[in-house]
């Protein structure tokens, strides 16, 4: 039976292994995170209310 | 080599104390314009928090080495996330005659928090959108990498464009 040797196996097999579709350069930041979090807490409250405001 | 394993292991554990805090304090600030009748149907509980923290780094870290990623993506960051809070649910309800900000305050929560990790403001997410995105929550099946699919094009259209950073 014939059989391929690895080595001989195409380019794209190697960049399928190794995909991924985006890599971020960009480190969490807890306060970037918490930085206006209250603003966003407030704006978020009153989504859930306008969301629910007919109820469940 | 055990000094690496040790070093990841604090690594790890340092970066899953920030993220806990980091959740009960973002925990304080939601709840903090809510009606006091609705503060004390529930509470946060601690130890919930920290298995939330430490089960999201653990799952998302397997996934950055599968793929060689150094840092996820916020939409990652979200998905995975929004799926450790919904698997613990660490607010807990104080009483049986809840309201309906009670009853689905984890489901509130997750997507406070994903809406954050996103860079998305609440006030310009239609109500009828947020209110499918908890029912989905409440009753589908969870997947970190399906939810981050979401996100992203949640992101897409209600995303602000990300800040420069200074150097």
């Amino acid at each position: 039976m014939d059989t391929v040797a690895p080595t001989d196996l195409p380019e794209t097999t190697e960049t399928l292994l190794n995909w991924k579709l985006s890599n971020s350069d960009v480190q969490f930041s807890e306060e970037d995170f918490l930085n206006g979090f209250e603003a966003h807490a407030e704006e978020a409250n009153a989504l859930f209310d306008a969301a629910f405001a007919e109820g469940l | 080599m055990p000094g690496d394993s040790d070093s990841g292991e604090s690594d790890f554990k340092a970066r899953a104390r920030l993220r806990e805090k980091l959740l009960i304090k973002s925990f304080s600030l939601l709840s903090k314009s809510w009606l006091q009748s609705e503060r004390d149907q529930c509470v946060l509980n601690r130890q919930l928090v920290r298995i939330v923290s430490e089960s999201y780094f653990k799952d998302l870290d397997r996934k950055k080495k599968f793929h060689g990623i150094r840092y996820a993506d916020s939409h990652k960051r979200a998905g995975y996330m929004v799926k450790w809070i919904m698997r613990f649910r660490p607010v807990q309800m104080m009483t049986e005659e809840a309201k309906a900000r009670v009853l689905l305050v984890n489901e509130h929560f997750a997507l406070t928090v994903a809406f954050k990790f996103l860079n998305i403001p609440p006030a310009s997410v239609p109500p009828p959108l947020y209110k499918n995105l908890v029912y989905a929550l409440r009753f589908r099946v969870l997947d970190a990498n399906a939810w981050a699919l979401s996100f992203f094009l949640l992101q897409s259209i209600y995303g602000l464009p990300p800040q420069p950073h200074a150097e």
